[in-house]
């Protein structure tokens, strides 16, 4: 991990382009910064030796299935009501050219 | 000194108060305060008092009651409430109001409790002083200059107030223990799984836990047993027996063959005097109490926060890709698709998130994820069988919360990385998936609280519970109250 | 454009499948599973990816799926782990798609796939895993783009296939077994229009006894099996002329256009995908013991290809019949149903349904049609045991298709009942022959033909109930006699 460069401007962006953040180039100037030394912070984790450490993803339990029927139930018209835009029951956005 | 959730639940049994009376009293104690501490981004004080009244009349009328009946609660904003704004701190959910109410909300209703209103946060609970609420931080009732600690700041610091009998936070990284600890409360994280998540708006969905925070022990019990327990909608509750009865535990209870341990981990260099100084005063009171102190190792502690910050915010990144302008929430307009979530996510989202999406999302992106997120996973595996191998040697384990006290609202602002390093002590609760709690234990020089942490083993809240309530009783600190002004409900 | 030269090319196909399964309810939350509702009908905070919920797996998909991947011989693993796939899309409603990543319910397996000449080949599968659909987006309002959410969160099975079809007909044979196993299992209803079962494909080609593949071209919106071939087609034939060309077939997504029947490369510049998989934490891994994995293998019904087998050497019948009965469930069991009110003729019953019922009422809805498999059965006996002819029985079955009752009760209220009384018959050909004297004189003329004449001349006068053989044989015998005993 160490040998990884610190984070440019380019490389924000990019991120922020995954991540559908519009920033501004004060934005991605401060972020290229600020990320590049937490970068350098975590790569401490360089040092484990974690050769077939399982990675834990969350606690185990649970996993239970559905029981068939649990459904929390809206009312009509509920499913858009907070939308910004709708149409006649659908959800509006600006139009995407397939 | 007696709890004023159980004290306030007696008074109600038995006619010597009404609900709407308490209700009042709290929400005048809101109005007389809350200018000062913006601890509440809304207060419901008509549906409060509706709630109120109708239970009073449900208790006229003779009808059984739920636990919590008529008693005043608060709700950090990252609940789901039917009908009620919900904003998560952020401005992307300004003005939304959910279509359903969280399981916790649910059963808090169920169990009777009168919700005043939301209370305030850092903006999606990414933040440890309140400071990255949208709305603007909440004060430290101990120190308006203060943070009182985040991210469930304005839950913690409402409390401290007097302004709630109890209230619900949640707790990512240290997000109830923290804000208890530096407002002079208890908070409670309980076990991974023990609480469901349904319905609270997703930080970190492995190690998002709901839990109370109380002015007491006892309180804090009474809250978490109205609301813990297994969930059809959450897939990662646990089907694991609650104890019942938890705030009845004995008065002035010595802690005779309970082994803590004490990790030297936590108590090295970078802990502020009067927080050494305060823990280790504790140490001693357990021990006057019968408690064995023990020894105990947690080698990898120290890649917590590395750990952490990867796991997290990686969690997080997916977790808020919802927040698209689509469904709910804000929007900005754009030339197309692609411009108006670039607009809308940039405008929703303040800078705290934003750092930590561009962080998650790197962790995630093709390339890095193995040296990352995956990496950061398996040192969670480290920590945690380093608190599963101590645990299996004693009953809990304790530390401080937080290398220091409330520090004033400012001064990290512009230093991301030395926020997210004092998370130090209590990240590893919630990288192991373990309960962990708050209780005061006296103050430091400047008259701030100082808390502290006890960690248990899975499922086991009962056992830190029984613990701190020991120490509560032997020490009162508290019964210590801020100088607010007028008395407290 | 030309066709590839099959001597020189090689063409090389791989298909992923996207099969709705046809539970109740939809994978993660309670809502009903069906189509054609109103936008957002079939919606919750759920499926709307509201904040704040939790998906909680539904049990029926993965007996579906399960079920799927034991008739098809694939390894079920006891652990299985869903996974978050991120893109931004506004019918996507999470910004990510819960799906299966390196730890399938599923993998191995194959399709068998009987070409034309009979031969069957094992198509290797390399994985199959659960995941939920997004909902529709539509883009036919003049400035934006519509989404209903009723289909997010349907169950869906991945089928991915290894790239080892070899022609078009071949890659529509593999969607056809593969269509019919589905629908035969009750896990899909298979209704491509709908969008339950989808189809896209990798095309490469190289040269002839060239190991390393070519460079492939995806191609998307393929609804018809037919679409599906003649898109394969097409699109091997635009690799060849490429690369004889001398130029590079490039990587890329194309769309399949079924009117102007050519592919097009997808409009505007296709991003880089980084879907950024991650162990979805809201979900355990999916647990399954040793017993619940047997019990999928241990329900499955009888599948097509072996229930051709069956039907081929049991019963005696051709391949094709057998292909033609078994190419739907629903269509097999009636057969089967209908075999069992007269188990005597397999063949029989058969050609009923395959030229009779299957010209009338469509094999979807055979069912639940207005003839019952037991009626149609008896109505074959009826002829057999000649209570009426071939004739009648036409007659009768457009009666049971009317609604108008059993074949019995249609014979006997009808009084349809074939005359098989010599003495009547013999009654009957003596009237005609004495009532057609100038007929009589041209067959004693060799005229051997106006026998025809008369056959038709006394069914119409028994109303079409004679027995035809007895008919035959009794003119026969008096035109004879007529001949000689003038």
């Amino acid at each position: 991990m160490s040998d990884r460069a610190p984070l440019d401007a380019d490389a924000v962006r990019h991120i922020a382009t995954l991540a559908r953040l519009g920033l501004s180039d004060d934005e991605v100037r401060l972020l290229a910064g600020q990320l590049t030394d937490v970068l350098r912070y975590v790569e401490q984790l360089g040092e484990l030796d974690t050769a077939g450490v399982e990675p834990t993803h969350a606690a185990a339990g649970g996993g239970a299935w559905r029981p068939p029927g649990l459904r929390i139930e809206l009312a009509e018209g509920d499913a858009t009501a907070a939308a910004p835009a709708a149409v006649e029951g659908q959800f509006s956005v600006p139009k995407v050219i397939g | 000194m007696s709890s004023p959730l159980c004290a306030a639940r007696e008074a109600l049994e038995r006619g010597e108060r009404s609900s709407v009376e308490l209700t009042r009293a709290c929400l005048a104690r809101i109005e007389a305060t809350d200018a000062r501490l913006s601890a509440w981004l809304h207060v419901d004080a008509d549906g409060a008092l509706a709630q109120a009244a109708a239970v009073d009349a449900r208790r006229a009328r003779g009808e059984r009651l739920g636990p919590l009946a008529g008693v005043p609660v608060g709700l950090k904003d990252i609940f789901l409430t039917r009908d009620l704004p919900t904003t998560c701190g952020s401005r992307i959910l300004e003005g939304y109001r959910p279509p359903y109410d969280a399981t916790v909300v649910a059963r808090l209703r169920a169990a009777g409790a009168v919700i005043l209103g939301k209370q305030n946060m850092d903006a999606f609970a990414m933040g440890s002083s309140n400071e990255n609420s949208a709305f603007g931080a909440a004060h430290n009732p101990w120190d308006l200059e203060r943070t009182p600690g985040g991210s469930s700041g304005g839950s913690a610091a409402a409390v401290a107030a007097g302004h709630c009998f109890g209230a619900l936070g949640t707790d990512t990284g240290g997000s109830i223990r923290q804000p208890a600890s530096f407002c002079g409360v208890v908070g409670l994280k309980p076990t991974y799984g023990r609480v469901s998540r349904f319905g609270v708006i997703a930080f970190a969905s492995s190690l998002d836990q709901p839990g109370p925070i109380a002015r007491t022990v006892r309180d804090a019990a009474a809250l978490f047993e109205a609301c813990a327990g297994p969930d059809p909608h959450d897939a990662t509750s646990a089907e694991v027996p609650l104890p019942v009865g938890l705030e009845a535990m004995p008065r002035d209870a010595d802690l005779a063959g309970v082994r803590l341990g004490v990790p030297a981990e936590y108590f090295g260099e970078g802990l502020a005097p009067g927080v050494a100084a305060a823990t280790q005063a504790a140490l001693d009171q357990l021990r006057a109490l019968g408690a064995e102190l023990v020894d105990v190792h947690l080698p990898h502690a120290r890649y917590g926060v590395a750990a952490y910050y990867l796991v997290a915010t990686a969690e997080a990144s997916s977790n808020l890709a919802r927040f698209d302008g689509v469904r709910y929430g804000l929007r900005r307009a754009g030339a197309d698709l692609a411009a108006m979530y670039g607009a809308t996510r940039d405008a929703g989202f303040g800078l705290e998130v934003k750092r930590r999406i561009m962080l998650g999302t790197y962790a995630l992106s093709a390339g890095y994820y193995d040296a990352y997120y995956r990496k950061a996973s398996q040192a969670r595996t480290l920590v945690r069988r380093d608190f599963d191998a101590a645990l299996d040697t004693v009953d809990a384990i304790v530390t401080p919360v937080s290398p220091t006290t409330a520090f004033r609202l400012g001064e990290r602002v512009d230093d991301p990385l030395s926020m997210y390093l004092a998370d130090v002590f209590t990240i590893g609760c919630n990288l192991a998936g373990l309960p962990g709690l708050s209780v005061p234990c006296g103050f430091d020089e400047a008259r701030l609280p100082v808390g502290l942490q006890l960690i248990g083993r899975a499922f086991d809240e009962a056992t830190l519970l029984r613990i701190a309530a020991s120490y509560e009783d032997a020490t009162g600190w508290c019964g210590q109250r801020p100088a607010l002004g007028e008395e407290a409900p | 454009m030309s066709a590839p030269d099959d001597t020189a090319w090689e063409i090389v196909i791989g298909l992923e499948v996207h099969c709705q399964l046809a539970t109740a309810e939809k994978l993660f939350c309670g809502c009903p599973n069906r189509f054609g509702q109103p936008p957002n009908r079939d919606t919750c905070p759920i499926c709307l990816g509201l904040p704040g919920v939790l998906p909680v797996l539904n049990r029926q998909a993965v007996d579906f799926a399960l079920a799927v991947g034991a008739a098809l011989g694939c390894t079920a693993h006891p652990r299985s782990v869903f996974a978050r796939k991120h893109y931004f899309y506004p019918d996507l409603p999470k910004g990510y798609q819960i799906t299966q990543y390196d730890r399938p319910l599923l993998t191995g397996g194959a399709v068998p796939v009987e070409a034309e000449d009979g031969a069957v080949r094992a198509v290797p599968l390399t994985r199959i895993h659960l995941e939920e659909d997004a909902g529709k987006s539509t883009h036919d309002a003049a400035d934006a783009t519509l989404v209903d959410l009723n289909r997010a969160g349907v169950p869906l099975i991945e089928i991915v296939g290894e790239p080892a079809l070899r022609s078009a007909e071949e890659a529509g044979d593999y969607l056809r077994a593969l269509h019919a196993i589905v629908r035969y299992l009750g896990v899909s209803d298979g209704n491509m229009e709908e969008g339950s079962f989808r189809c896209d494909a990798n095309v490469s080609v190289r040269r002839r006894g060239q190991t390393s593949l070519g460079t492939r071209t995806e191609i998307k919106n393929l609804n018809t099996f037919k679409g599906v071939q003649r898109a394969l087609a097409y699109e091997a034939a635009r690799h060849v002329d490429l690369l004889e060309a001398g130029q590079a077939v490039v990587q890329e997504t194309r769309l399949w256009d079924d009117a102007a029947g050519r592919t097009r490369g997808m409009r505007g510049k296709e991003e880089a995908h980084d879907y950024r998989y991650f162990p979805e934490p809201d979900l355990p891994p999916v647990e399954l013991s040793e017993v619940e994995l047997r019990a999928a293998a241990e329900g499955l019904p009888e599948l097509p290809a072996a229930r051709r087998a069956r039907f081929v050497e049991a019963l005696e019948l051709s391949p094709y019949d057998a292909g033609v009965l078994t190419a739907e469930r629903a269509l097999a069991d009636y057969f089967e149903a209908a075999l069992a009110a007269h188990p005597g003729n397999a063949k029989g019953v058969c050609n009923w349904i395959t030229s009779e019922l299957l010209a009338r009422v469509p094999a979807t809805e055979i069912a639940t049609g207005p003839v019952a498999p037991g009626d149609l059965g008896r109505l074959v006996a009826l002829i057999d045991d000649d209570t009426i002819s071939g004739r009648i029985a036409k007659q009768v079955f457009d009666h049971m298709l009317a609604g108008e009752g059993t074949p019995d009760a249609i014979i006997e209220a009808r009084g349809l009942r074939q005359v098989t009384d010599t003495a009547a018959i013999e009654a009957a050909c003596r009237t005609i022959i004495a009532e057609h004297p100038d007929q009589l004189a041209q067959f004693r003329e060799g005229k051997t033909r106006v026998k025809g004449f008369f056959v038709g001349q006394v069914m119409k006068a028994t109303r079409g109930k004679a027995n035809p053989q007895q008919v035959n044989a009794l003119l026969d015998r008096l035109l004879a006699e007529d001949a000689t005993d003038p």
